[in-house]
């Protein structure tokens, strides 16, 4: 009796320790946005590189481009006021692990942070603002120097406010293999009915491969399927916080989940996993003729290993609808300034600056493999007329800058992994099972709408 | 248990332990004036008795009580994404047992039990009557063989098995091609309960094996020789003696198989990097634990899964230990 009544004291002691100290300062919502003005606070801050310039004013900053290290030392070069101190703290979704813990303890985000454009929703929504509003650092005039669709995206809902840089895109194009297509005397489709005839074609004439893959787990790439459609399926307005909308069950999402899942049925396409091993080595080994994807893509294919001899690479436009079918849209990277930044206003000149320059949009399209978002790069000679030397010497930019320019913007959720771990479920039964696609996408709707609302949002009809 | 050590075994050690805890029973509950009497030496042996598990006190609280306590003053809030975080009781463990995701991957581990579980136990039972009835060299290596994967860090292992799996890259493919025939597919909705029951099977048969052998080595063999003059058969002899005769070690055995299934997450967690379409993330309770922390920023309703795991993995070991009483020695 008295050990359990001593044990049961300790435990309310612990429980009222821990309590206050959790206590402490509920709630993620950042006083006046989260502006901060302490210069000196970054003065001891470990960094990746090496800061040459001593006594120097430091940027804490989270990153993984690949050679980014490249790009924060040339900044660091040309500026004598402001050091960027870099770390990378893992790629993607181990960094924003990261990131959530140090929101969580309110402290140890970096100053800036790279957040790809499809998370910044999930940093900006309800309880949840942690990226400050770069419009009031003069962010606005930069808008006439980046493209329009990955300036909207910025903006969240195309209003006047700013909470990131964009720093590279993903234009959606199709890789195709002209050799297969030439030995079996077949068209390269340029619609998605051609698509499904050149893959009924190629499996006639004996190709013992497939024309393409739908991959259920495509998260981006598969909403971008439905964004050639004009479909909305996901959006959000920063000027109306707690709202979202989610529309799954539209006919031009059924029709879109109609088309692949009749390819599946009709044996043209396979439903493996994507970025998996095996599915890069059966884009190398000859196993698809086709893979429509983020333009970034053609930079890790380069590096598999096992590819077929003589095989040979051309970069396309993603197969259309009809003439009314956009340009789109697959991934790309910002920079944004958290409200953690030790001083704010230093901060978002580095947002602002980092890859602002001719040296770094250099480093970005040689190095990095990024995408640019700068009309002066995309408009560049050396840039249009650079030609690759795994696509056969193709003017590969000559396709992809006009698909990054034409593009519009797109919308995600303030919870998009959740969105696209639902989302990939609902897909695998459609695809791999052959589950009824409108019962299937209602359900995943409800799921979905059913989750915005505990989650306090509102859903709009 | 170790591997080489002829440790003994709890059924054996069990009797003086629960002597030794009667007495201290029996110290606490004496009369005020025995008390006064051996007080100062008592007194003594307990500041001793503090002495030496206070490191393991420490370690105990602060790893372990107080994160479980820290865990559940968590769950008894709510965070959403727009209200932020809210105290809200225990209405987080009503969604918990009422939510469909939660409660599929409790199923599955479930069955995961039912099914791996006597099969882990009934092969190591087997290795380790094998193994001791042998008195040669190769006993010995055997042993080290059925062993050595438990010794492959979980990680590894299951990385190893996702090659090996592997459509395209593993031996398998090529293995099965010989034979004019294709290889069946391990990651596929079908095959993956095959798959990870085999990868968690490999790993761990080796360990619940050396734990009954260690058992199997303190048995008295005038056991087995009186056994023999009865006219018992070898075979007998393993059914008849030595199996009842390490049944508390089976039992632990069971127990550790049981707790190390119901909370499944490392092989599931790195094979879905080969097949994430087939194994959702929230295919185990833990690993919806995870997934609701670290992707879906859902911390307090994590705490609560993870509670609610906790609390269920208790239940179900007290239940086994209550049915196993009689054999594991518990019971007396």
């Amino acid at each position: 009796m008295k050990k359990t009544t001593k044990f049961m004291a300790f435990m309310v002691a612990g429980a009222t320790v821990l309590s206050m100290a959790a206590c402490g300062a509920p709630g993620g919502a950042a006083g006046a946005s989260g502006i901060n003005n302490d210069p000196k606070a970054n003065d001891d801050a470990q960094c990746q590189n090496t800061i040459k310039k001593k006594g120097v004013e430091k940027v804490t900053l989270w990153a993984w481009y690949p050679a980014v290290e490249k790009v924060v030392d040339n900044f660091n070069e040309a500026h004598d006021d402001v050091q960027v101190c870099w770390t990378n703290v893992g790629n993607g979704s181990e960094a924003y692990k990261k990131f959530n813990t140090a929101l969580k303890a309110k402290s140890g985000a970096p100053d800036v942070m790279q957040v790809e454009a499809e998370i910044l929703p999930s940093y900006v929504s309800g309880a949840e603002k942690h990226l400050v509003d770069l419009s009031q650092f003069g962010a606005s005039k930069e808008k006439s120097k980046y493209t329009e669709g990955s300036w909207r995206d910025v903006t969240l809902g195309g209003g006047d406010s700013v909470y990131a840089i964009p720093s590279d895109a993903g234009p959606f194009a199709m890789m195709y293999r002209k050799d297969i297509f030439d030995k079996y005397g077949v068209k390269v489709p340029t619609t998605w009915d051609e698509y499904e005839q050149a893959g009924k074609e190629l499996k006639a004439k004996g190709f013992p491969g497939h024309i393409g893959n739908y991959a259920p787990n495509g998260t981006a790439m598969n909403v971008a399927l439905f964004a050639q459609k004009n479909a909305k399926v996901y959006d959000y307005d920063v000027s109306k916080p707690e709202d979202v909308g989610i529309d799954l069950t539209s006919k031009e999402v059924t029709d879109v989940m109609s088309y692949w899942q009749r390819l599946v049925k009709e044996g043209i396409v396979t439903t493996d996993d994507c970025y998996s091993n095996d599915w890069y080595t059966k884009i190398v080994d000859g196993s698809y003729a086709t893979v429509v994807n983020a333009s970034w893509l053609i930079g890790y294919v380069k590096g598999v290993s096992g590819a077929q001899e003589g095989a040979v690479w051309q970069v396309a436009d993603a197969p259309k609808w009809d003439s009314s079918t956009p340009m789109v849209n697959q991934g790309g990277s910002t920079l944004a300034v958290t409200d953690q930044a030790k001083h704010t206003e230093a901060a978002a000149k580095v947002a602002i600056g980092l890859w602002d320059s001719e040296a770094n949009q250099e480093v970005a399209v040689k190095d990095s493999g990024n995408f640019p978002v700068m009309n002066s790069k995309l408009e560049a000679d050396d840039f249009i007329n650079y030609e690759e030397p795994f696509l056969n010497n193709q003017k590969v930019n000559d396709v992809l800058a006009p698909i990054a320019q034409g593009y519009k913007g797109y919308s995600f959720l303030p919870f998009q992994t959740y969105a696209y771990d639902e989302q990939t479920k609902a897909f695998t039964k459609i695809v791999r099972d052959g589950a009824d696609v409108s019962s299937t996408m209602s359900d995943l709707q409800k799921t979905l709408d059913n989750y915005a609302t505990q989650q306090g949002f509102t859903v709009k009809k | 248990m170790t591997v080489a050590g002829r440790t003994v075994p709890p059924s054996l050690s069990s009797r003086p332990l629960y002597l030794a805890e009667s007495e201290t029973d029996m110290s606490t509950n004496t009369s005020k004036t025995t008390r006064r009497v051996t007080g100062q030496a008592a007194q003594r042996a307990n500041l001793w008795g503090w002495f030496f598990t206070a490191p393991f006190a420490v370690v105990f609280v602060v790893f372990l009580i107080v994160p479980m306590v820290y865990a559940f003053y968590v769950s008894l809030y709510s965070y959403t994404q727009v209200r932020g975080t809210v105290f809200t009781g225990i209405s987080n463990y009503a969604r918990a047992f009422k939510d469909p995701i939660f409660l599929q991957g409790m199923g599955r581990v479930l069955l995961y039990t039912a099914v791996m579980v006597p099969i882990q136990i009934i092969l190591a039972l087997i290795f380790a009557l094998i193994i001791d009835a042998m008195r040669t060299k190769f006993a010995a290596g055997s042993r080290l063989a059925i062993f050595l994967p438990y010794a492959v860090p979980g990680v590894i292992g299951a990385l190893m098995w996702g090659f090996l799996y592997s459509k395209d890259m593993g031996p398998f493919a090529s293995i099965f091609e010989l034979f004019g025939m294709q290889a069946p597919a391990f990651l596929s909705p079908q095959g993956l309960f095959g798959s990870l029951v085999n990868v968690v099977t490999w790993q761990w048969t080796g360990y619940y094996m050396v734990i009954i052998y260690s058992a199997l080595q303190s048995i008295p063999h005038e056991l087995y020789e009186s056994a023999r003059i009865d006219g018992a058969s070898e075979l007998q002899i393993a059914l008849r003696i030595k199996t009842p005769m390490v049944s508390s070690s089976l039992v632990m055995a069971t127990i550790f198989a049981l707790i190390g299934t119901l909370q499944f997450y490392t092989e599931p967690m790195v094979l879905r990097n080969n097949a994430q379409s087939v194994i959702p993330p929230e295919y185990t309770p833990n690993m919806y634990a995870y997934t609701l922390a670290f992707n879906y920023n859902q911390v307090n309703y994590s705490a609560t899964v993870s509670f609610a795991l906790g609390l269920i993995v208790v239940i179900i070991s007290v239940i086994f230990m209550r049915i196993t009483r009689k054999q594991s020695g518990l019971g007396e």
